[in-house]
């Protein structure tokens, strides 16, 4: 795939290898405005990819640009760029505002206590922006990181698994945070190993999967390709032969099986009609369903397919 | 307004301003921890005891020449306290940061990488030059009750204090097991090779120390037996020193893969 201009982020050809371990491996893509999910299993190369892009970690090979220019080469570009680590990395003994105000000094902002208290404002942390960050909660640290990574205004995010750690109520905050940052024009590459996460975040995504690209572009092309793929299902029921009998019919089951342990191995290419028919087979054939139990959910099967094909 | 009012604003608008003052502030409050501070102050009242005693007794010129010269300078101070506060203090600069990975947070800043180093580096000296050019002199002072003599070792163990700043600051950025290396180089480097091979004596910082202490008072370490490169040499040496780990610092932080 070739770059083409015009990109906030352009990551072109880039490999990365830590010894005979290849971590990253001949990818290319490019991020615009808008918020784009880099998804993957962990250990897929996420973190690498990201640390390169934001110049943490140095190219075994290929070429990355952040709007135009080489962060290695020319810091005055993390002037545009804001990151937030996975790391945890935040100074215990400063209270919120101090260390919010000290980012907002390193990245020359003129007026770094106004910006850090509107930057602590955005994140709802104002109320605890005096206290000391050593007693804040997993929840909090996280936000006052976003905080510390918005304060100068950036063009562009990098958030390297932003929502880990933080409960179902600040997950839906931090992801309305985000999206309104997106729809304000930023460029926000976020990412997770979490699917879910990634649907209610992001509309374009990015699959990487061992090191390679295995998928790129709208998140619903993706999910549909997903969903077409072969797919075991384990049944355990009391009359196992009959509701075989009875899935034989069901045109979106290719084959079926028994197990030593008496189950109902279905193969299906069409998953979500499966699983909606499945219950009605069941009662039509009269047998008792004890367990209903998808053998390929892993993410790593999941990323493993779209590798494959 | 004078030229020295314009040099002094030029310097600290380009040099010195907000984001390094920042920067200088936290190393300051990070490497002031209560332990690291605790063991360098006891490590720094151990000659100033060691005076004491020797001021304790009778006084004779001789002698007192003798203690200062032979147990305080050269046992004391320039082999030992003087490198292990320094070393104390100058591997946490960066050490500490990478220790809890909160490195990044400098190096995502437009700051280029030598206004993260010097602010590092200023927040050594800040901490470690006091106590150890207080406890130097004012137990030289003890030895010999006079003023030139502390004055003398102030300006010595300056020197001193600012080239091992450089080194284990720069030895702090790369490896994670600065203390032991740094201890291994003091030990062994600075404490026996270099007193064995002439050659060595002139990537010596003990002799760069020791050296400037004689050019400032020659009535002290005027053994000519003691064999210590000229303060010219010591001095340039220092300076250069200073500035190569000063640089390797600035080149390190630039091309690493920061954790």
């Amino acid at each position: 795939m070739s770059v083409q201009s015009g990109a906030s982020i352009s990551v072109e050809r880039v490999s990365k290898w830590f010894g005979n371990v290849v971590a990253v491996n001949d990818v290319t893509f490019e991020v615009g405005p808008g918020v784009t999910g880099l998804l993957g299993p962990n250990g897929a190369g996420k973190t690498t990819l990201l640390r390169m892009i934001c110049g943490l970690a140095k190219l075994s090979e290929g070429r990355i640009s952040v709007f135009g220019g080489d962060t290695r080469a020319d810091p005055s570009l993390y002037r545009r760029i804001g990151v937030m680590r996975e790391h945890d990395a935040v100074y215990e003994s400063l209270t919120g505002l101090q260390f919010v105000e000290f980012m907002a000094r390193l990245r020359e902002v003129g007026d770094a206590g106004a910006a850090a208290r509107r930057a602590i404002e955005a994140v709802n942390l104002s109320d605890a922006q005096d206290r000391n960050i050593g007693g804040y909660s997993r929840g909090m640290r996280q936000r006052i990181r976003l905080a510390a990574t918005i304060v100068h205004g950036p063009d562009a995010l990098l958030l390297d698994e932003p929502l880990s750690g933080a409960d179902p109520r600040q997950r839906v905050e931090f992801q309305r945070v985000l999206k309104h940052l997106g729809e304000e024009g930023l460029t926000i590459l976020v990412s997770s190993h979490i699917l879910e996460e990634v649907e209610q975040l992001a509309d374009n995504v990015l699959l990487i999967v061992s090191g390679k690209l295995a998928a790129s572009g709208d998140y619903r092309a993706i999910r549909a390709s997903l969903d077409e793929r072969p797919y075991h299902v384990r049944i355990v029921c009391d009359d196992p032969r009959k509701l075989a009998s009875g899935l034989m019919r069901l045109e979106a089951v290719d084959s079926v099986s028994l197990d030593r342990k008496g189950g109902v191995i279905a193969l299906s290419r069409s998953v979500g009609v499966l699983n909606r028919s499945f219950a009605a087979v069941a009662r039509d054939a009269s047998v008792r369903v004890t367990l209903y139990e998808p053998l390929d959910d892993s993410l790593e099967s999941v990323f493993g397919y779209l590798v494959e094909r | 307004m004078s030229r020295w009012t314009t040099l002094w604003r030029a310097f600290s608008v380009t040099w010195w301003n907000a984001e390094l003052f920042a920067l200088y502030l936290l190393s300051v409050r990070q490497l002031s921890s209560k332990w690291r501070l605790i063991i360098i102050v006891i490590l720094a009242v151990a000659p100033v005891i060691a005076a004491l005693i020797q001021a304790s007794g009778s006084f004779e010129e001789g002698s007192a020449y003798a203690f200062v010269d032979n147990t305080l300078l050269r046992v004391f101070i320039a082999p030992a306290i003087l490198p292990f506060i320094v070393l104390g203090v100058a591997a946490g600069a960066f050490g500490n940061e990478l220790e809890d990975r909160t490195l990044s947070n400098l190096t995502l800043s437009p700051l280029s990488r030598w206004r993260i180093v010097i602010p590092k580096l200023a927040a050594v000296l800040s901490i470690s030059a006091p106590l150890v050019v207080v406890s130097a002199s004012v137990s030289t002072a003890l030895g010999l009750v006079y003023v030139e003599a502390a004055l003398a070792v102030a300006a010595g163990t300056l020197l001193g204090v600012a080239v091992y700043g450089a080194i284990f600051t720069w030895l702090g950025l790369i490896t994670s097991r600065a203390i032991v290396y740094g201890l291994l180089y003091v030990v062994f480097w600075e404490g026996f090779i270099a007193n064995f091979a002439d050659g060595i004596k002139y990537l010596s910082v003990q002799q760069y120390t020791l050296s400037a202490i004689h050019a400032v008072d020659s009535k002290l370490l005027a053994d000519p037996d003691l064999g210590l490169i000229d303060s010219q040499t010591a001095l340039i040496g220092g300076v250069v020193v200073f500035a190569l780990f000063t640089a390797l610092s600035v080149y390190r932080l630039r091309t690493m893969d920061v954790p």
